[in-house]
């Protein structure tokens, strides 16, 4: 008689036993062992640890989770000492704003949910190291999220080695010091690696909350979804952009997905350019001498030539103080402009098809390579957080500067030309190349929409009107002569110039040499039919034929002719945004992009009107919340010393208990209400001070967490160089997409930093996690995201009640390819579930009929 | 219907296929939960599943191979049923399967014998059989011999790995 597949007859008691032996359990004594022991190899398996909301599990969790359980599992089998460790992520917005909605403490709703998680997870069966189990809100956990807060504080980023020291190994400049204690301090805080700061962060009216970049993209709380305002605040910040270029450089270190690590180049936005500085001047004669300089930032320093006007964001701070001084006429519109600015996002800004601005009236820069002076004007699709927050606009080469100057009517000055190679007469390899200055010039009929063309003998060619200009001659005069000589038409009239100037490469087989021509496109109109014969010499060569304007386009053929045929049909134009050759760039001239660069900033550094800069788009990480439910940030304030560092052995800073939770809608945190908490004395001078109430963001504590789990118990250390040394790094990280410019980036940049310091072994390397991989969602019943409101949500309980863990993980392996998004399928588990029901019948023994 | 030996006396596979599918499900599965492959996995799981079903006699080392590559996926069935087959030691600090590469492909193939379009015999040869000795089983073979009843064949076409066509 043979029994059933029953997992409730077996889950729970094998549960149990493997947690009395402790299988799961890393084990500690290879740690320990001196280098000249054989060490038993080890593997590291991690997933993001959860925050324990009062929702509990939701059905995702378990495909990360049952996925890097799999592959411990198999390398525990293959003999490695495996570390797969569980903790809490415990801190942040939803227990606080559950807390206040249902009158509860958010350590005691905490401990609820932690308890409800752990049931949960324990019922899958998952192989976690129990003993392990780190909780971020523990004081004995987030002292040493404090203790690190601490040494950001009290280190500076030595650029020479590109290390972060500490801040007493720094040289203060003689001259500093000569000037005494608080222009030392002054210096010193200057270079903090937490330092605070007036910052514009993204406030979010509905959580009241101030939101990093990061945290507000498209506009948007990532928490609730609401429209953020910007605001400016006091806020801490941490010296991320310090680690810009390593960041990126040592993604070629580590083994992740390809868009995991696009998403992360992309969010840093390295670009490389120059700094240029316009000399600005008032336009009153009194006025002249402003001593102001704007420096913009540009990648393409190349097309300085060309630079017609200056942009400056609204939020651009010397505008502050041309208004107050009297400098600007147009006083009243500039500051309407900017009020109007302040209420848009960013992402409103940047699509915003109007393209509006100001002219400042009162004000004119100085192009330092032309010496021209142009406008300034104030416009809010350039931001305020790009670069120096004021650009120098191209027309001619940018699409937004473009459109802008299209519409107030500023000049457009072509600097770059397009290079086309002539594919049917190509340039030939052993002919001279010679550079030429041409006219293409399209001549209308006068009564009839026909364009002049000539049609070759002796070549297939088909063209314009075309001639080269001699140095020194008017190009229009040049086009007139050509089109007489060549078509005997004798009463051509200038109407404008054609298109963009480009340069045409191709092979002149009549002169037997490769032509660099340099071509303009000039319109004419004939004013009448009045011709004289044409010499032998041209007829000989040519024929003039009348062609319609729609039909010109496949009658004429040449590289770049397109340039021309646009406009002739209609086109309007546009910015000619790609690599080229300068011209009308004096010193530039006739160089490719790439070269002109280089000896635009060779002149720049020369002339010290700007030099070579790497740009990053990534900010500072706005450190501050004003929240009760996070790490205290451990600074006293003290009228005297300034900013002081908690002493080291009065960590932690414990979270004091409050009676109300709510923010403050000045924006301050609940903590500052707490005036016995806040009053303390100065560990310096001892005199009367105040605790800082701002509180860390809740990715504080997820920055080092996995540093924890090799050494959880140790007081007095965060980890030991021997348990770091042997543990790390992480050999398998498997975590959501969402959180790869959030936490993986924070992540990477915090453990850079405590490596540099030497708290974390040399030998570790400079990546936290070797492999990192991304699962994907799974979606309701017919593919639809699951969530409350829809109803269609799947509780992980109700699937472990019916079916069991075994089947539950199996299913949701089985679902599809671990990253692409799957509907949860009611058949599919029915068909696992006959899966497991089978395996149990093959091998099961026959139990003798005797017994 | 189905006997299981008793088992402290392991048994090699029932047959060449079973011995086959084996070793290619461990390689299979091994190098998919690498690659975070579990769905293709959980698959050959499953194959390899419904060809034990299909075995007369489980052998031990078929039983045991099963469960510890399914072990990780569903851990509590895979030890109960390692305990039932009476070990004591748990099935997650067992050593994992590995593979023999030898034997990823079968020794031995079906070779389907046509006379006139009508398959007439089925031979087990080997793997790495050629042509010409392909084609001389299937004239050698008695109940080829009997179909052909003393004609020469006018034709024979051999498709590699599958069955040698004679035309009469």
């Amino acid at each position: 008689m043979k029994t059933a597949y029953d997992p409730k007859k077996i889950e729970s008691k094998w549960q149990k036993k493997w947690e009395k032996e402790g299988i799961y359990q890393a084990e500690e004594s290879y740690v320990l062992r001196p280098t000249s022991y054989v060490k038993k190899k080890k593997f590291y398996g991690l997933i993001e640890f959860p925050y324990p909301s009062g929702e509990g599990l939701h059905v995702g969790h378990p495909r990360s989770y049952t996925a890097i359980d799999i592959v411990t599992r198999k390398k525990r089998m293959e003999g490695r000492n495996v570390l797969y460790p569980i903790g809490w992520d415990a801190f942040g917005l939803p227990t606080e704003n559950f807390a206040i909605k249902n009158k509860v403490k958010p350590a005691v709703a905490t401990k609820k949910n932690i308890a409800n998680f752990t049931r949960q997870l324990k019922s899958l069966g998952f192989g976690f190291d129990w003993s392990r189990e780190i909780n971020t809100t523990d004081p004995a956990y987030y002292k040493w999220t404090q203790w690190m807060f601490l040494k950001f504080f009290n280190s500076y980023y030595d650029e020479k080695t590109k290390r972060a020291r500490p801040l007493s190994e720094i040289k203060v400049p003689p001259k500093i010091r000569l000037q005494g204690k608080k222009a030392i301090a002054a210096y010193l805080d200057e270079k903090r690696m937490a330092y605070k700061a007036s910052a514009t962060i993204n406030w979010c009216p509905s959580c009241k909350i101030g939101l990093a970049n990061e945290e507000a993209q498209g506009g948007v709380c990532e928490r609730c979804g609401g429209k953020v305002e910007k605001r400016e605040k006091a806020q801490w910040m941490i010296r991320i952009t310090a680690y810009a270029d390593r960041l990126i450089e040592d993604l070629d270190t580590v083994d992740y997905l390809d868009r995991i690590r696009t998403q992360q180049i992309n969010w840093i936005g390295k670009s490389e350019g120059a700094s240029v500085d316009f000399d600005i001047e008032g336009q009153d004669a009194d006025k002249k001498n402003l001593e102001a300089n704007v420096s913009v930032f540009t990648t393409r320093p190349d097309t300085l030539f060309g630079a017609t006007y200056l942009v400056l964001s609204p939020e651009y701070p010397l505008l502050d103080r041309w208004l107050q001084d009297g400098v600007i006429k147009n006083a009243r519109n500039v500051q309407e402009y900017r009020e109007g600015a302040r209420k848009k996002s960013d992402i409103e800004r940047q699509e915003n098809k109007e393209k509006t601005g100001v002219a400042l009236d009162g004000i004119s820069a100085l192009n330092p390579a032309t010496g021209e002076q142009i406008p300034v004007w104030v416009a809010d699709y350039v931001l305020a957080g790009y670069g120096t927050g004021a650009i120098m606009a191209v027309p001619a080469h940018d699409e937004r500067d473009w459109e802008f100057a299209k519409k107030h009517g500023i000049k457009i000055k072509q600097v770059v030309a397009p290079v086309y190679v002539d594919e049917i007469n190509s340039p030939r390899e052993n002919k001279r190349n010679v550079p030429r200055r041409s006219v293409v010039c399209v001549v209308k009929h006068w009564s009839k929409d026909e364009i002049l063309c000539l049609k070759w003998k002796k070549y297939d060619w088909q063209t314009f009107v075309i001639g080269g200009v001699e140095a020194g001659e008017d190009m229009v005069a040049a086009a007139i002569r050509e089109i007489r000589e060549e078509t005997g038409y004798q009463h051509p009239k200038f109407v404008r110039i054609l298109g963009s100037e480009y340069i045409a490469k191709y092979f002149a087989a009549h002169k037997d040499e490769n032509r660099i021509a340099q071509i303009t496109g000039l319109y004419f109109e004939l004013k009448d039919g009045v011709r004289e014969d044409v010499s032998a010499t041209e007829t000989a060569q040519h024929d003039a034929v009348w062609v319609t304007r729609e039909n010109a386009r496949f009658f004429v053929r040449g590289a770049g002719v397109h340039e021309l045929l646009e406009p002739l049909l209609g086109g309007v134009g546009s910015a000619f945004l790609d690599e080229g050759v300068a011209i009308n760039s004096d010193f530039l001239n006739s160089l490719p992009t790439a070269d002109a660069k280089e000896k635009m900033i060779a002149w720049l550094e020369k002339e010290k009107k700007g030099k070579h800069t790497v740009n990053f788009r990534l900010r500072d990480w706005v450190f501050s919340r004003q929240r009760y439910w996070g790490e205290p940030i451990p600074i006293i304030f003290c009228d005297e010393c300034g900013p002081v560092a908690v002493a080291e052995k009065s960590l932690p800073v414990k979270l004091p208990d409050v009676r109300r939770y709510e923010p403050t809608d000045t924006g301050e945190s609940p903590l500052a209400k707490i005036s016995t908490w806040v009053k303390v004395k100065c560990p310096t001078c001892k005199r009367s001070a105040k605790r800082e109430t701002d509180t860390m963001p809740n990715w504080a504590g997820s920055s080092w967490y996995f540093l924890r789990y090799c050494d959880p118990h140790n007081r007095k250390e965060f980890a030991s160089a021997k348990s770091l040394k042997y543990w790390m790094p992480v050999d398998l990280y498997d975590g959501g997409m969402e959180h790869t410019t959030l936490h993986l980036l924070y992540s990477r940049f915090w453990y850079k930093f405590l490596w540099d310091l030497g708290v974390i072994p040399e030998k570790c390397g400079s990546e936290p996690y070797k492999v990192r991989r991304s699962h994907a969602l799974i979606l309701g019943e017919g593919g639809v995201k699951m969530s409350k409101s829809k109803g269609n949500v799947v509780n992980p309980d109700d699937v472990v009640e019916k079916y069991g863990a075994d089947i539950f993980r199996i299913y949701e392996m089985f679902i599809g390819p671990f990253d692409a998004d799957a509907p949860w399928d009611t058949h599919g588990i029915e068909g696992v579930k006959r899966f497991l029901e089978k395996v149990w019948r093959i091998f099961t023994p026959v139990i003798p009929a005797q017994a | 219907m189905q006997k299981h030996k008793h088992l402290d006396s392991p048994v090699k596979p029932e047959n060449d296929n079973v011995e086959t599918l084996l070793n290619q499900t461990i390689k299979k599965v091994g190098d998919d939960i690498e690659t975070l492959d579990f769905n293709t996995a959980v698959s050959a799981l499953m194959i390899l599943a419904n060809a034990l079903s299909e075995c007369k006699v489980q052998s031990a080392e078929c039983a045991e191979i099963f469960l510890k590559l399914l072990a990780p996926f569903a851990p509590h069935i895979a030890e109960e049923l390692w305990q039932k087959l009476g070990h004591e030691t748990s099935i997650h600090v067992a050593e994992w399967p590995s593979y023999d590469s030898k034997k990823l492909v079968a020794d031995t193939f079906e070779l389907v014998v046509q006379v006139n379009g009508k398959v007439r015999d089925r031979l087990t040869v080997s793997s790495d059989i050629s042509e010409k000795e392909a084609t001389a089983a299937a004239l050698a073979s008695p109940k080829i011999r009997a179909a052909l009843d003393g004609k020469k064949p006018k034709k024979v076409i051999y498709v590699k790995g599958r069955l040698v066509s004679i035309a009469i």
